[in-house]
């Protein structure tokens, strides 16, 4: 199909046809890649029952998160915040923080993988990959992150339009604020009590926090029971959900 | 946007929709009729004209990466306050155009305006909110209500249900209310795969009226002059809601006067009424107007009616257009698909 288009290109004595044909399609492709992307990363129902302090109705600010996110790499983070380095559990407070900044800076580094391969091959991501480990465990540990600053905003439009980030950069302020707020003072809230996976090859792995089994028996029942209505409902509707997507998105894009 | 909504058999309640952000105000009068309606199977009804601008609040979310970070993000540009109420038919007609019409003016922007289109992704999650307005609660004077049950259902499979602390240790049918709240939001999610057949009907709809808007005025004027495409929009609204106005009267309308009124070919005879809009107002600018058509023969003006006078009657005599529309439109779908792909690309 090339050979005739180079032809035909050649007869017209313009090619620009064949480049339009080209960018049409490359733009059919990225679309068509994006749906699929999209529907890649449902391998797994996960559904978390939590009891928080405070739930706030804003919606969610993409920016305002990144920012929040980012500075946890920071070297004054956890004085600067007054998080202590274990909370009432003896859990240590400050590994959890710097895990979640690991893992939007991983998000970060298959991203730049996906879209800008000639950048991510200047970069030596297994060396990356072990600072990242050092960090998150070692206490002191200054780490470089390949992460934009949050100043940076042309950088910052970039990568903020690509929904799989923005994605888990939301998750990841949902587990944040999980963290948040909680700790010392109340080891009651702010906690997931019961996480419920549901893998796609079958696989149905329930957790309950250890604190679940500390608290007044109707409390413990209520959380039971919510959590349980909730993974069969969300397990319905997202299964639904996914359907109507899936339908509709390949009407649109043809079958590939 | 503001919606109330009625539980099956029972009062009205507040929703409000902010992108896909739904918030759910709840009393105890209303948690139990929603008890009452999950036993008895019952299921929420919602305006069949919201899913557009549903559909659209559920695909599209707009991020704004400003130089001054903002504790109120500037969504305004986006969000469209109206409340639709069941109680006033006109208003409701108004209402909706207005709607649509944001719709679209939001899509053009898509369209043209790059810096728009990348800050505008997919909506990564569906977010319930429910509030509680707790009538025993006499020590609080201010009787705001709280903010006790949240749930986040992202896409790609995660969700995290949150209770408030104060509202799970104090109150006694918190379970109750944690079911409504479920049974809510699975009653919206529900409501979009329900309705695909409709989402179907109401893009060709507006497929229609905007090639019977094109119709009306010359489109080789249209290269040249840009500023006609908004009123190509109003005409193209225009005769949609002439179009869904009709089909209301027709179904008021007993069936026993005139048969041939069936539900397939209710669309049709609407579609074939609204043609005739365009239909006259082409023959009376011909009639009495010729300068506007300038360069133009007046048998390519006649054609045009001609054209718009068979596909009316076509809609008519082919009654089976409505149930065929639906494999047609799916095969239909990706060559629509691949020739936008193509037109964009000469953006």
């Amino acid at each position: 199909m090339k050979n005739e288009q180079i032809m035909i290109a050649n007869r017209n004595g313009n090619g620009k046809s064949e480049d339009v044909k080209k960018e049409a399609g490359k733009l059919l492709e990225q679309f068509v890649a994006k749906t699929q992307e999209i529907l890649e990363d449902i391998t797994a129902l996960e559904v978390n029952t939590m009891v928080v302090s405070n739930i706030t109705g804003a919606k969610f600010n993409a920016q305002k998160s990144y920012q929040e996110v980012y500075t946890i790499c920071e070297a004054k983070y956890f004085e600067e915040n007054n998080i202590q380095p274990r909370d009432s559990q003896g859990n240590n407070l400050h590994k959890r923080y710097k895990s979640l900044f690991a893992q939007l800076e991983r998000e970060y580094f298959s991203m730049m993988q996906d879209e800008n391969p000639e950048l991510a091959k200047k970069v030596n991501m297994p060396l990356k990959q072990e600072q990242l480990i050092d960090f998150i465990s070692k206490s002191d540990y200054v780490y470089q992150p390949l992460l934009p600053k949050p100043e940076e905003y042309q950088a910052l439009k970039t990568i903020l339009s690509n929904y799989k980030f923005v994605s888990t950069l939301r998750k990841i302020s949902e587990l944040k604020a999980a963290l948040d707020a909680g700790g010392v003072s109340n080891p009651k809230t702010d906690t997931i009590y019961a996480q419920t996976v549901i893998q796609i090859d079958g696989d149905i792995i329930t957790r309950y926090h250890k604190n679940l089994f500390e608290v007044p028996e109707d409390a413990r029942n209520v959380i039971l029971k919510a959590h349980n209505e909730g993974v069969i409902t969300g397990e319905q509707q997202w299964r639904e959900l996914l359907n109507f997507f899936i339908n509709f998105v390949r009407g649109l894009a043809g079958s590939k | 946007m503001f919606l109330k909504l009625q539980v099956p058999q029972g009062d009205y309640f507040t929703v409000q929709i902010k992108e896909s952000q739904y918030s759910f105000y709840l009393n105890e009068n209303i948690v139990q009729q929603i008890q009452l309606a999950q036993q008895t199977g019952g299921t929420l009804y919602i305006p069949p004209q919201l899913i557009i601008p549903l559909i659209y609040y559920a695909c599209f979310t707009y991020h704004e990466v400003n130089e001054h970070l903002d504790d109120a993000p500037a969504d305004n540009k986006y969000n469209i306050n109206q409340s639709v109420s069941k109680s006033n038919y006109g208003r409701q007609k108004i209402q909706g155009i207005i709607i649509i019409f944001s719709i679209l003016l939001n899509c053009l922007k898509l369209v043209f305006n790059k810096s728009f289109r990348e800050q505008t992704t997919f909506q990564s999650a569906f977010t319930f909110n429910s509030y509680y307005l707790d009538n025993l609660s006499s020590d609080n004077i201010n009787e705001a209500e709280q903010l006790i049950l949240q749930s986040n259902i992202f896409l790609n499979g995660d969700i995290f249900h949150k209770i408030q602390q104060t509202f799970w240790e104090s109150n006694s049918n918190i379970s109750t209310i944690i079911s409504a709240h479920y049974w809510l939001s699975e009653q919206i999610l529900s409501y979009f795969q329900n309705n695909l057949s409709l989402i179907v009907g109401e893009i060709t709809a507006l497929i229609y009226a905007a090639i019977l808007a094109l119709n009306i005025l010359p489109i080789s004027l249209l290269p040249q002059n840009l500023a006609l495409l908004p009123i190509l929009i109003v005409a193209m609204i225009f005769l949609y809601y002439i179009n869904s106005l009709i089909e209301d009267i027709l179904r008021n309308i007993p069936e026993k006067r005139w048969s041939f009124l069936q539900a397939e070919n209710l669309n049709n005879v609407a579609w074939l009424i609204t043609s005739l809009i365009p239909t006259t107002l082409t023959i009376v600018m011909i009639n009495h107007q010729p300068s506007i058509h300038q360069g133009l023969n007046s048998s390519e003006e006649w054609h045009r009616v001609y054209i718009l006078l068979l596909l009316s009657c076509l809609r008519v005599v082919w009654p089976q257009m409505q149930k065929m529309i639906q494999p047609i439109f799916n095969r239909l779908l990706p060559l629509v698909g691949k020739g936008l792909m193509y037109l964009v690309s000469f953006l």
